[in-house]
């Protein structure tokens, strides 16, 4: 946030390029000080963000935490009663089509027309991102190939199961080749099987480079596709960072959990021993270690059987999640 | 631009293909427009009530007012009452008790000719008016049929004097001019020596011999040509005007009332893009900020012009209602459309749920519709009604359609009318701007 805080937006050159204190090679995205209330209730305080060209970041926090609002700010719907944005160096606002060319946004609704096809819906978006004839429709095709929605695309989309009405919904979002999209809850009021089916294609379009925003309440989605995370609580950032420096920041240890037979007590010493074992405890056939990092000391603990005569029955790595990340920080579950 | 169109483009797609929507918008109103023109072309079930004035106050005149006055004794549904003078007969239709008025002129006995006819053709005068008097109708506003009836009694007199006329001229110029001239006329005239029984039935034997034939037909074509001694004065500024038949009012009522229920269906569908996120959408989407609400507008707009036009097209081929000039008429109309789209983004400005936009538009709909006269005619409305109906843009339309068929006014005397109904629709754009405004920031 800038020294001071921000009353307004931040001052841009004259065509609304980024100000000269942010280096726009480094990030696609930059939110400076979003603040919005309605009414007395402040639904975004001071929010800063930035995410760099082909990263994929996710913004995880209960219903009612601000995600959808600060996404809203981000995307030039709602005006922010302070603070600005920025994406690919150009200012974004309510009103103004600068930065919206490099921005795909799905939003948290269908967003789609009923009584139109696919096909007619993504024509339709298609034309409003200033794509015209031939290049629009082939564009049209291409999307419904990544979707899986080909063999449907002249079926009107009332007709579509809510998963596809999803992956259209992503379709729309992906016309233009947006350096950033954004999905606003994309899996809300879908099957298992169309979640993951969307988490997939998802995941490749990071692959292929486009910068992402993932908002959800489900951490595992986050977790699944997104390389860095904040943590958003009534309105604050309270957190962010990759997932193992969420889980660091609260000091919480992996959990191995290694069942064996043989000289189990031996075995436990051995462990102690390991570099970023800070506890073992042993109970009948089982052995717990807890370690900073489980994933990191596991290849270390087969070698340690063998000369022991130890047999490995099951190894099992528990890793503290964003649940405990987030009720370490606000004292309360994720999901209410 | 583009933007607009895609997104109007889009919408007109969607409505057309909804035909729930063309039913509504265009179906409805046209079925009221034929069934209201129909019911209400034999009138509302009030008697129709008429002046008569007898401003000659002769003989003659007074004759023919209590010959009327006697007729219309067994007819229920029409009263006549009768008026001092002309003035009085206004202030009745002006009160609203009297919807017409018909009119003896000073000046009437003269016109038909001094004393008995005879007399006259003694003097060797041809028989026939010296001058013409003109037969007065005054109509009130809005009383096509106090008016109707009223014109017919006016008919039915000059007819009858006519006949009169006709019959007294055949008896003198075909019988009894060649007694006259004979000099028998005086005999039988001399107060001092009235003639004997024996020489009237000799002298009337003689005089009302059977005409010939041609000399009859010849006397007709003769009195065809010549101005008969009673006329109706056609002069507009007397207050006689074209009368307007129950299409040719209620067609363009109901092509208004069209229009207002499809333009103000559109809150309800901007909330509901705004429900499921395809406003928002749009809103990402590298277009100015108006588009998407300006493309819906537009949409809108469009039918409710296309929806008049079908009401107004019908009504007139199918029931021949008279609408008047084409481009007053088309000028109007686009007004019309444009106050209901800012009714329309008024109540999209205070509404939130798209059960709250329906019932809000359902009910200022009737409501405007009620004091605007479009169910009932404004004169048969009380008069505190009426009073309010001035308020209404639609009532101010109403007027503009019955100036545009029943005056023959062109567009330049409607801008009064054009001009309220702009002038309200830019102070309901203003108000509701800030409230849009809010709802999608």
């Amino acid at each position: 946030m800038a020294a001071g805080g921000e009353t307004g937006p931040a001052p841009t050159g004259s065509r609304g390029e980024a100000p000269g204190a942010q280096d726009p090679s480094e990030a696609l995205v930059t939110c400076r000080g979003l603040r919005k209330s309605f009414g007395d209730l402040v639904a975004v305080h001071d929010l800063d963000l930035a995410i760099a060209p082909g990263e994929s970041y996710g913004l995880l926090g209960p219903n009612g935490a601000g995600k959808t609002t600060a996404i809203s700010m981000l995307c030039g719907l709602v005006r922010p009663d302070r603070g600005a944005v920025w994406i690919d160096g150009q200012s974004v606002g309510v009103g103004r089509a600068a930065g919206k060319q490099a921005l795909g946004l799905v939003p948290q609704q269908m967003a789609l027309y009923d009584d139109l096809s696919a096909r007619e819906n993504l024509a339709l978006l298609g034309r409003l991102q200033g794509l015209r004839g031939r290049e629009l429709r082939r564009r049209v095709d291409e999307v419904l190939e990544v979707v899986q929605l080909a063999d449907r695309a002249n079926d009107r989309v009332a007709t579509f199961s809510g998963g596809m009405q999803r992956r259209t919904s992503i379709a729309g979002g992906l016309l233009h080749r947006p350096r950033l999209l954004v999905l606003d809850e994309p899996t809300v009021g879908v099957d298992p099987q169309s979640r993951n089916a969307i988490l997939e294609q998802v995941i490749e379009l990071g692959r292929e480079g486009t910068a992402l925003l993932y908002t959800s309440h489900y951490m595992e989605e986050v977790e699944r596709v997104c390389d860095r995370m904040g943590i958003m609580d009534h309105g604050h950032k309270i957190a962010e960072g990759t997932r193992r420096e969420l889980v660091d920041s609260i000091g919480s240890l992996d959990r191995l959990l290694i069942e064996a037979t043989g000289d189990l007590d031996s075995f436990a010493d051995r462990l102690r021993d390991l570099a970023g074992v800070e506890q073992v405890d042993r109970d009948d056939a089982t052995v717990t270690a807890l370690a900073r990092n489980g994933r990191s000391v596991l290849p270390q603990v087969i070698p340690l059987a063998a000369p022991l005569d130890v047999e490995l029955l099951s190894v099992e790595v528990d890793e503290p999640d964003l649940e405990q990340v987030f009720l370490a920080l606000t004292g309360r579950a994720l999901r209410d | 631009m583009r933007a607009l169109l895609l997104i109007a483009g889009r919408d007109l797609r969607s409505r057309l293909r909804d035909r729930s929507g063309l039913i509504q918008g265009i179906g409805v109103p046209l079925v009221l427009a034929v069934v209201i023109s129909l019911a209400f072309g034999g009138g509302n079930g009030d008697p129709v009530r008429v002046a008569l004035v007898d401003a000659d106050e002769s003989e003659r005149s007074t004759a023919i007012a209590d010959e009327v006055l006697a007729g219309f004794d067994e007819v229920e549904d029409v009263v006549l009452t009768e008026a001092a003078d002309e003035a009085e007969a206004r202030e009745l239709i002006a009160a609203g008790e009297v919807g017409a008025a018909v009119v003896l002129p000073e000046g009437l006995a003269e016109a038909l000719g001094a004393g008995p006819a005879p007399v006259a053709a003694a003097e060797g005068s041809e028989t026939g008016p010296d001058s013409v008097a003109e037969l007065v109708v005054v109509v009130g506003d809005s009383q096509p049929v106090a008016g109707a009836v009223a014109e017919g009694i006016a008919g039915q007199i000059i007819a009858q004097v006519d006949q009169v006329a006709f019959s007294v001229a055949a008896t003198i110029e075909l019988g009894v001019r060649e007694a006259i001239a004979a000099g028998d006329f005086e005999a039988i005239t001399d107060p001092d020596a009235p003639a004997s029984e024996a020489a009237l039935d000799d002298l009337f034997s003689e005089v009302l011999v059977p005409p010939d034939v041609e000399d009859v037909a010849a006397l007709g074509e003769r009195a065809a040509e010549a101005p008969g001694g009673l006329v109706l004065d056609d002069d507009a500024d007397a207050g006689a005007r074209e009368r307007l038949d129950a299409a040719s009012y209620f067609g363009p009522s109901m092509a208004v009332l069209a229009a207002l229920f499809v333009v103000t269906s559109a809150p309800r569908a901007l909330i509901r893009e705004r429900r499921q996120g395809t406003l928002q959408r749009l809103r990402a989407a590298p277009i100015p900020a108006w588009a998407p609400m300006a493309g819906l507008a537009l949409s809108v707009a469009l039918i409710g012009i296309v929806a008049m036009g079908v009401v107004l097209g019908v009504v007139s081929v199918a029931l021949g209602a008279q609408l008047g000039d084409p481009v007053g008429l088309a000028a109007l109309s686009l007004a019309v459309v444009l106050f209901a789209g800012a009714l329309a983004a008024l109540i999209a400005s205070v509404v939130r749920t798209e059960q709250q936009a329906d019932g809000l538009a359902a009910a200022v709909t009737f409501a405007l519709a009620v004091l605007g006269g479009h169910f009932i005619e404004l004169h048969a409305l009380p008069d505190g009604v009426q009073t309010v109906a001035l308020a209404t843009p639609n009532g101010w339309a109403m007027r503009g359609y019955t100036a545009l068929a029943a005056d023959g006014a062109g567009v330049g005397e409607i801008l009064l009318p054009i001009a309220v109904i702009l002038g309200v629709a830019a102070v309901l754009a203003l108000v509701a701007l800030p409230g849009l405004r809010r709802q999608e920031a």
